[in-house]
């Protein structure tokens, strides 16, 4: 022992060079971790600095086109129809008849939906719902033409989603009067 | 030569103690051994130093981005409200897309049928119809719901040449032919009548949604 002692007094730098380092080391050792948890800290915060930002440059505007947007859906709720309002709807539809000089022989609100319009369907629908309406037409071809026409472009959102045009078959019809079955659906409130 | 290699040296005790002599070497052991010693310390010293320094700047960059943070914080909850109410909006806005998502409007359809018919022909039935179908897509994702649309003309046709003159038109009209849609135009004909010489025929029009890949949805949040 006294042996190594007496080398180690030898080398007194040398001694003094080991310890520090063995200090160095140990620190090192024990801090190890410090690191790669900030840097992980660091990289969670950065991706989230990221979207902050990147949602700062993409809320641009947003409340005025949020508005903006209100107001037309504002417009769209205002245009539903009812399910449960049957004669204000059904009158709706027979109102053609005075603007267009048409006859309409039957309007009945169909209880099934349409399929292509509930949970689904290709066109499946969640705030609103469809009514389907079918409604048969007797007139020229230009007043059948012109009444699926005003159905399209109507406040009321609307459209023909099938139909059939036929040759009148009715008793004392003229000639060239022609028949239509309409479905017609029209978007409505959820029930 | 010879008498050079007979010669012996003379033999004698060696009374010199090696650890009191004086070090001779090129470069003395202490020298190398304080050389190492100082190197090791000065590398262990730097390696702690950088790692510290890191940790320092680490510490540093994390407070000021907290920071950042804490002062966008608000902006960033109010534009994230905006943006779920825009996109709830949005949602009416897509669902009345969806509602009117049609190859054509009926009236423009019957319009369009109309125009395209040739003298000679005769319409006593224009129907169109929908169904819905289950398509796989190119992929082979799950299978959509889609829909189908089937147009029929029934009539009567003076001439089988009017009526391939129609079929043709039909083929051609560019109204008949929906992006998304395969189009295929069939016609059939009853007996004709030998007195007037007028044909009944059916024409029908079915539009198959095309099959395709599945279009990407949505995007981050």
């Amino acid at each position: 022992m006294n042996v190594i002692i007496d080398k180690l007094r030898d080398y007194p730098i040398a001694v003094v060079g080991a310890l520090v380092f063995i200090v160095c080391v140990a620190v090192v050792f024990v801090r190890g971790d410090v690191v790669p948890e900030l840097s992980v800290q660091e990289t969670e915060l950065i991706a989230r600095l990221r979207t902050i930002n990147d949602n700062v440059i993409d809320s641009k505007d947003l409340e005025q086109d949020a508005e903006s947007l209100l107001s037309y859906v504002a417009s769209i709720d205002e245009r539903l129809f009812n399910r449960n309002e049957r004669s204000i709807n059904t009158a709706f539809f027979y109102s053609y008849e005075d603007k267009l000089d048409i006859i309409i022989s039957n309007v009945s609100q169909l209880t099934d939906e349409d399929p292509a319009l509930i949970k689904g369907g290709p066109n499946e629908l969640s705030l609103h719902s469809g009514i389907v309406y079918e409604i048969r037409v007797d007139g020229t071809f230009q007043e059948i033409l012109e009444f699926m026409y005003e159905i399209q472009q109507a406040d009321a959102l609307m459209r023909i989603a099938n139909f059939e045009v036929y040759a009148s078959t009715a008793v004392g019809a003229a000639p060239g009067t022609l028949s239509a079955k309409l479905h017609v659906v029209v978007l409505a409130e959820k029930n | 030569m010879s008498r050079q290699r007979d010669i012996q040296p003379y033999w004698r005790p060696d009374f010199k103690i090696q650890s009191t002599l004086p070090d001779i070497k090129i470069v003395r052991t202490d020298f190398t051994i304080n050389a190492i010693a100082i190197a090791l310390m000065l590398i262990a010293i730097f390696t702690l130093l950088q790692s510290e320094y890191r940790a320092y700047t680490l510490h540093r960059s994390i407070a000021n981005m907290e920071q950042n943070i804490e002062d966008t914080e608000e902006n960033n909850d109010q534009s994230l409200k905006e943006s779920e109410r825009f996109r709830q909006s949005a949602q009416s806005v897509v669902e009345l897309q969806n509602f009117f998502r049609a190859p054509f409007t009926a009236h423009e359809l019957l319009a369009e049928l109309t125009q395209l018919k040739p003298t000679g022909l005769i319409f006593s039935r224009v129907m169109l119809s929908d169904e819905i179908i289950k398509q796989k897509g190119t992929d082979q994702t799950e299978a959509q719901a889609q829909m189908s649309y089937e147009i029929n003309i029934t009539g009567d046709a003076r001439g089988l040449k009017v009526l391939t003159e129609f079929k043709a038109a039909l083929q051609a009209s560019p109204s008949l032919k929906p992006d998304g849609f395969e189009v295929f135009v069939d016609e059939s004909m009853q007996q004709r009548n030998a007195k007037t010489g007028i044909t009944p025929f059916r024409i029908s029009i079915s539009l198959t949604p095309a099959a395709s890949t599945s279009p990407s949805k949505g995007g981050e949040e």
